[in-house]
């Protein structure tokens, strides 16, 4: 099979299967998750190789994957409505303390994931003391502490 | 009275555009991806790829043939045939034609034949023996999409129908 037809076709379908699984799973927060991608990674290498381990061939699929990467960025700055499709955005899940739960389920978050970023990135010890936490378009979760 | 589905609408003075139509049209079409990848789990497991009770074909006449309806591109597929041969002292020959050859490379033939021919169009393989004979070839598809050929077993003809997935 040709090396650009099959860097084509495997960057295609991780990239879907990635949309499907949702943003957190891309923030390797658990261990789940981080067996997922190394799993994930090492599945795919046999199918872009193939029996090809000539240079040439490997000089192809990367060229092949730089260049749709290249090519999704060009066009995610042409169309927002690309950009949104191909990386979602971001979405408050906690506003002045108190969770938005339909919200939070949606995008399969919990309080535990909000008050451990809280925790890391402002040394906040309670879900009151959060005005806003949103949950980022690469999975992680940012959080804006209240004034006092 | 009806539980209110509809998710949470939030009014901030924080600069962010949530797109949240678009994003409640990801989540629905989370859901479908999800439940399509876990047909593809099921399917798999029983063989439409391969290597399941759904791909196992079986023809049966003087011999059986036992081989995969589906397979997939560049892996190591079995072809058994078993034959009970204790009546008959020429053993067993095995006849592919050249055509079907020509979209699967052989890596392999448990036992080893007594003797390969090559006729222009087919390949022979003789195996003496006598008793219940047992043959199992290891074919490599080389080839996607159907594959529909036969081979021949003592003049008796089986016809073998193959989809190649990529």
């Amino acid at each position: 099979m040709n090396p650009v037809v099959r860097g084509l076709a495997v960057y295609l379908f991780v990239y879907v299967v990635f949309r499907i699984l949702g943003k957190r799973s891309l923030s390797e927060i658990t261990t789940f998750d981080f067996v997922l991608l190394v799993i994930i990674s090492e599945a795919t290498t046999d199918a872009l190789i193939g029996e090809d381990y000539s240079l040439v061939a490997c000089f192809i699929m990367v060229c092949t994957l730089v260049g749709i990467d290249y090519l999704f960025s060009v066009i995610k700055n042409k169309s927002k409505w690309f950009q949104v499709v191909s990386e979602g955005a971001p979405l408050i899940i906690v506003e002045h303390g108190k969770p938005l739960t339909k919200r939070m389920k949606k995008s399969r978050v919990d309080e535990e994931d909000v008050l451990e970023a809280a925790r890391e990135t402002h040394g906040l010890e309670r879900m009151s003391q959060i005005k806003y936490a949103v949950l980022e378009r690469d999975g992680k979760i940012s959080i804006i502490p209240e004034q006092n | 009275m009806s539980k209110d589905k509809s998710i949470e609408r939030v009014n901030t003075d924080l600069e962010i555009d949530e797109h949240l139509p678009m994003q409640e049209r990801g989540w629905k079409m989370q859901t479908i991806g999800m439940y399509f990848i876990l047909a593809i789990v099921l399917t798999a497991s029983i063989g439409l790829f391969g290597d399941g009770p759904m791909s196992k074909r079986i023809n049966e006449n003087i011999a059986t043939v036992e081989y995969e309806r589906f397979y997939r591109f560049q892996s190591r597929m079995e072809l058994k045939v078993q034959i009970d041969n204790t009546n008959d002292p020429k053993g067993l020959a095995v006849k592919f034609p050249s055509k079907y050859l020509e979209h699967f490379q052989v890596d392999s033939v448990l036992p080893e034949p007594e003797k390969t021919t090559f006729n222009g169009d087919h390949i022979q393989y003789q195996f003496n023996g006598k008793g219940n004979i047992m043959i199992t070839f290891y074919l490599i598809p080389q080839r996607i999409g159907r594959i529909d050929g036969s081979i021949e077993i003592n003049n008796n003809r089986f016809v073998l129908n193959h989809f190649i997935f990529p």
